[in-house]
């Protein structure tokens, strides 16, 4: 079963991979994160934390392009292209279908992420290593940033597993959707994910009504803010790992609920 | 087990959006397939051919009626390690060559690696595709794509084949080896269901069909006794000369008889282009 769901998985990693619109993608994205070696026009401190912010922006806006685009392609590709007929007259269950793309195209967004990270790893601690150079100090090549790039880590992890909850939702409203809508509603939920908080403080402060409601909202919809922590990474915080654990434990949660929910819908889907 | 598929009141209706029935693809049909036999499904375009194909691989589901295939029904994904499925093209993945697309399909079916292997190299061969198995598939022509995905059928070596207008858009040389093929597993035991709306293909490799109009069965039977012409015989004899046949007439006339026609035999158009073929192949390679 364990060896079915790999083979998909990787064929899925592989299609992924050989798509050049992907290719141009993530090209695009490394560029963004070598320009900011041309920020020069601020101070010692603020050089490095607009680094950081670019980068750390420039990461999640590129890995929530290629989750949603990949996610919501993968499967509808399959059932527009027919390919799936032959993927299922062999002896494997929707399910492990399913999930083998899923993970699939998690583990080719993860990949993307980890790629885009050491471009802007190299990145930064080739700007850190000029800038101690300028002031005179000794010039540690990587090593100088290494102290804020646990932190910097924990904040990659979130934005892997944050590109897992996508994934997830890209694949369970395709059971729906077309990729046109499909994209265009998981970037409403992101947004929406984005406002969950203050879906919640209006639950506790609002009527019975409203409160009912946005409880919904707030319980139904992922909290993607739990994930955004570019902005204390820049300043230089120190974000707990019980936080980065909690968060990640709530983020896989929700994915494996979501195709969880993908795979029962799949199975009494006609082909 | 007698029956490799058996049919009961199957009816397959399809709904709008609204849940409305749409379209009735498939009505009450009733049909069984004896191991070893080539079935062959005739229709005009949206007859239900497909529709039926696909609700023996469990694709689709049923709106009513029984579906069993090698005794079991078609959902049960166990079934599925003895059919070998090709559809009416090639549903391939594009990005991936001929030797790791076996390599995909046969992982899907459980072949273990050393059989894999050999498997492999064996349908290639059949196929006549070894000289491309690094070309990627969306690089193909169609009858390579084809021939892949036939080879994809063969690779596990099943019991029960089902093929969707498996010559469509091939030109007569490929379309005669895909005969050929189908033959072969028929020689080796299988069972052979296959969908085509080219009568002749249907006449020269079928044993039995059984005709779909908008969803109903039609007609059902064996191909020889479908096609005989009661009440008529046929004489085929060479070296003949005129005055015979005039004898011959005699004959038919005083024992009550009617003489209908009499003349040279035609070789079919299909026949006479691959014959050509071959002898242009067979002196370029002199």
């Amino acid at each position: 079963m364990t060896s079915k769901i790999i083979t998909i998985a990787k064929t899925t990693f592989l299609n992924a991979l050989r798509k050049r619109v992907f290719q141009i993608i993530f090209i695009f994205g490394v560029i963004i994160i070598l320009s900011t070696q041309f920020f020069t026009f601020f101070t010692f401190g603020e050089e490095i934390k607009i680094l950081k912010d670019v980068g750390m922006a420039g990461i999640t806006f590129f890995s929530l392009i290629i989750s949603i685009v990949i996610g919501s392609s993968q499967i509808q590709s399959d059932l527009e292209k027919k390919t799936i007929y032959t993927v299922l007259s062999c002896p494997v269950s929707r399910r492990q279908y399913l999930i083998g793309k899923a993970i699939g195209v998690i583990c080719y967004v993860t990949f993307a992420i980890l790629l885009l990270s050491l471009v802007f790893y190299i990145a930064l601690s080739a700007k850190t290593y000029s800038i101690e150079k300028k002031v005179g100090e000794e010039a540690r090549f990587g090593f100088a940033t290494f102290a804020y790039n646990v932190e910097l880590l924990k904040g990659i992890y979130l934005i892997i597993i944050k590109g897992g909850i996508l994934v997830s939702l890209a694949i369970l409203l395709s059971m729906f959707f077309h990729q046109t809508f499909n994209i265009i509603a998981c970037f409403l939920i992101y947004i929406v994910g984005h406002l969950t908080q203050i879906a919640g403080n209006l639950a506790e402060s609002g009527g019975k009504v409203v409160g009912l409601v946005m409880s919904g909202f707030y319980y139904l919809f992922p909290n993607f803010e739990f994930f955004n922590i570019s902005d204390y990474i820049a300043v230089g915080k120190i974000i707990s790992f019980r936080y980065v654990f909690t968060v990640g434990a709530y983020g896989i949660l929700y994915s494996v609920m979501l195709i969880y929910i993908a795979s029962e819908l799949f199975s009494k889907k006609e082909v | 087990m007698d029956h490799v598929i058996e049919i009961k009141g199957l009816r397959k209706v399809y709904r709008d959006f609204w849940y409305r029935p749409k379209v009735i693809a498939i009505d009450r049909l009733d049909m069984e397939v004896k191991k070893g036999e080539i079935f062959g499904f005739l229709g005009p375009n949206g007859s239900g051919k497909t529709t039926a194909l696909k609700l023996m691989l469990g694709l689709i589901f049923p709106t009513s009626g029984k579906i069993r295939i090698l005794g079991k029904v078609p959902t049960d994904v166990r079934i599925k390690e003895q059919i070998g499925y090709m559809p009416e093209e090639s549903y391939l993945y594009g990005f991936l060559n001929a030797d790791e697309t076996l390599d995909f399909y046969g992982k899907l079916n459980g072949i273990p690696r050393a059989r894999r292997k050999e498997r492999i190299e064996k349908v290639l061969d059949i196929v006549g595709l070894k000289h491309a198995r690094k070309r990627r598939l969306s690089d193909y022509s169609k009858g390579m794509s084809r021939r892949i995905s036939l080879a994809q059928v063969l690779l596990k070596d099943p019991a029960l084949v089902l093929l969707d207008e498996p010559t469509i858009g091939l030109d007569p040389v490929v379309s005669r080896e895909v005969k050929d093929v189908i033959l072969g597993l028929k020689s080796e035991g299988k069972t052979v269901v296959l969908s085509s709306h080219l009568l002749s293909e249907v006449q020269t490799v079928c044993d039995k069909i059984a005709i779909l109009c908008e969803g109903k069965l039609i007609k059902e039977g064996n191909v020889d006794e479908l096609l005989t012409v009661n009440g008529e015989t046929e004489i085929v004899a060479s070296g003949l000369k005129q005055e015979d046949i005039s004898r011959i007439k005699d004959v038919i006339s005083s024992s009550g008889g009617k003489f209908i026609s009499s003349g040279h035999p035609k070789e079919t158009l299909e026949g006479l282009f691959i014959k050509s073929i071959k002898e242009k192949q067979e002196s370029k390679s002199n």
